[in-house]
């Protein structure tokens, strides 16, 4: 009865969704349409979760217009190592941004480079590229004095895992399907292969694909549950509490948010009568070194893997996360949901361990450009 | 009757808050959801109307104007080739008796959580159109 109350509150209720803040690049803006703007800074906003300079473009008739050209999140833009930092531009240099025109006709760009004052360019960041682990330790996997396996940083140590391989999440025996770091298809035919979908489900996978991931809820910095908290490009840290029996899975991406895992024995509750979330209800069990999580009870406002997998509140997945060795964790799930697939299906990829602190990043509210990330940026910014 | 008070309370301020939203992303069904709309003959005859409906992973159930005097769907289907939906429910004539209503309309926007259906109905021998928008 009350899982019922509340499906009638969230029909009737709906998020405030502030900003289009962590987007598809190639939903927002035409890669067919480059444009050169040389200008006067206005303004440059060094800012989560997307870099924003202002410029003043006189145009032929000697009208000055200010564009906004966005770059690649903070973390990014530096990680290129393509010289880009806070300082980098200051208010009334003289620049050059190369990029593509926004879609919706507003004087907004995508950057793609940036001449300096100095005459320096410098590329705008290539996220396809970026990687975060370190080298291969070739080391064995660590183990808690209780016999587990340790899936996060030693001791002393500091750690989290990223580089998710493959980006997306397919079924197994699908072989090897190629998508980009986003999950996007290279070949939109193979999307019947992709999971075993009820027939709305592949359709609007399919729609989602061809458009871009343009409706990504991430988009609007919602958390990703499911696969997909693993398959962020800022990777995840695993924080174990043996002594409190619970795992916190954290993301280093998105909003920041985290999951938390029983491993107290206890049961998950039936999802009819408790509040649906994006991370769900997690309860799980060490299998020798193979740690087993069920979760259940989630929301339908996210996307469970990159790419755009639909699902609905059946949706109930069974996690098999193991550590073969120091630099590798192995994630498998199996992905049981009558709503959407016509069985339960199973899928996996590898993360890498990457030897370093979570950079400070966040996806949310923080973020002051919403008049320009929602098309209306149209005059000077103060 | 506390209780269908309670959900149509929480529906209509779902729609307020809703009217705030510009973008959010699709959940769950296509289908799934509360939509609210209109019906009539010509642009200045018009009838509001509330849907609900969900998916019970075989079919979608649903009602018209929900709460005390709701009418239950009794055929919804979508066609996700053509996102061209079908609905038979028996609304009631101007007379207040049952009289079976046919729409056919198709789903646009799908990614949208403000997605739309627009289309035709027919009920004996009048016709129309209608538009639901997913609130």
């Amino acid at each position: 009865m009350r899982r019922r109350a509340f499906r009638y509150l969230m029909l009737g209720l709906s998020v405030i969704a502030p900003v289009w803040a962590h987007h598809s690049i190639a939903a927002e803006y035409d890669d067919k349409k480059p444009i050169t703007l040389r200008g006067t800074v206005t303004k440059f906003d060094w800012t989560n979760p997307h870099v924003y300079l202002y410029l003043d473009v006189r145009d032929s008739n000697g009208k000055f217009t200010n564009w906004a050209v966005e770059y690649d999140s903070t973390l990014d833009l530096k990680r290129s190592a393509n010289g880009w930092n806070r300082d980098v531009v200051k208010v009334g240099d003289t620049v050059t941004a190369e990029g593509i025109l926004s879609r919706d006709g507003s004087k907004q760009a995508s950057g793609k480079s940036l001449t300096l004052a100095s005459g320096k360019k410098i590329a705008a960041a290539n996220p396809a590229a970026i990687k975060l682990a370190g080298a291969r330790t070739g080391k064995e996997a660590p183990h808690w004095p209780n016999g587990h396996v340790r899936l996060g940083a030693v001791p002393g140590g500091k750690g989290f895992w990223a580089d998710a391989n493959p980006a997306g999440l397919y079924e197994t025996s699908a072989g090897n399907i190629r998508m980009n770091y986003q999950g996007q298809l290279a070949n939109i035919a193979d999307a019947g292969k992709i999971a075993p979908f009820q027939p709305w489900a592949k359709a609007l996978y399919e729609y989602r694909q061809r458009n871009n991931l343009k409706d990504d809820p991430m988009a609007y910095c919602l958390p990703p549950g499911g696969p997909r908290q693993f398959q962020d490009r800022y990777g995840v840290q695993i924080l174990e509490q043996p002594d409190r029996q619970r795992i916190f899975i954290m993301s280093a991406g998105g909003n920041r948010n985290w999951r938390l895992i029983f491993l107290d024995g206890r049961k998950n509750p039936d999802p009819e009568e408790v509040t649906p979330t994006y991370y769900g209800y997690s309860s799980g069990k060490w299998e020798g070194d193979t740690l087993v999580v069920d979760t259940t009870a989630f929301t339908e406002r996210f996307w469970f893997t990159n790419g755009g997998l639909p699902h609905t509140e059946k949706l109930a997945l069974t996690e098999r996360i193991t550590r073969p060795d120091f630099d590798t964790l192995k994630y498998e799930v199996t992905v049981n949901d009558p709503g959407a697939y016509t069985r339960p299906w199973t899928g996996s990829f590898n993360l890498s361990w990457v030897p370093a602190d979570v950079e400070e990043y966040f996806c949310d509210e923080s973020n002051h450009e919403t008049e320009s990330l929602s098309g209306k940026h149209t005059t000077s910014t103060p | 009757m506390r209780r269908v008070a309670a959900i149509l309370a929480c529906i209509l301020v779902g729609m307020l808050a809703g009217s705030t939203i510009a973008l959010m992303a699709q959940e769950g069904h296509p289908l799934t959801g509360s939509w609210h709309g209109d019906y009539g003959t010509s642009p200045t005859q018009r009838t509001q109307f509330v849907f609900l409906m969900h998916w019970d992973s075989k079919n979608v159930e649903g009602k018209i104007n929900p709460g005390a005097n709701s009418i239950p769907l009794k055929v919804a289907t979508l066609d996700p080739s053509k996102w061209m939906v079908h609905f038979e429910a028996d609304l009631k004539d101007a007379a207040g008796k049952p009289a079976h209503t046919v729409f056919d309309g198709k789903l646009d926007n799908v990614g949208s959580y403000n997605r739309t259906i627009t289309g035709t109905w027919t009920q004996g021998a009048q016709k129309g159109d209608f538009k639901l928008t997913r609130d």
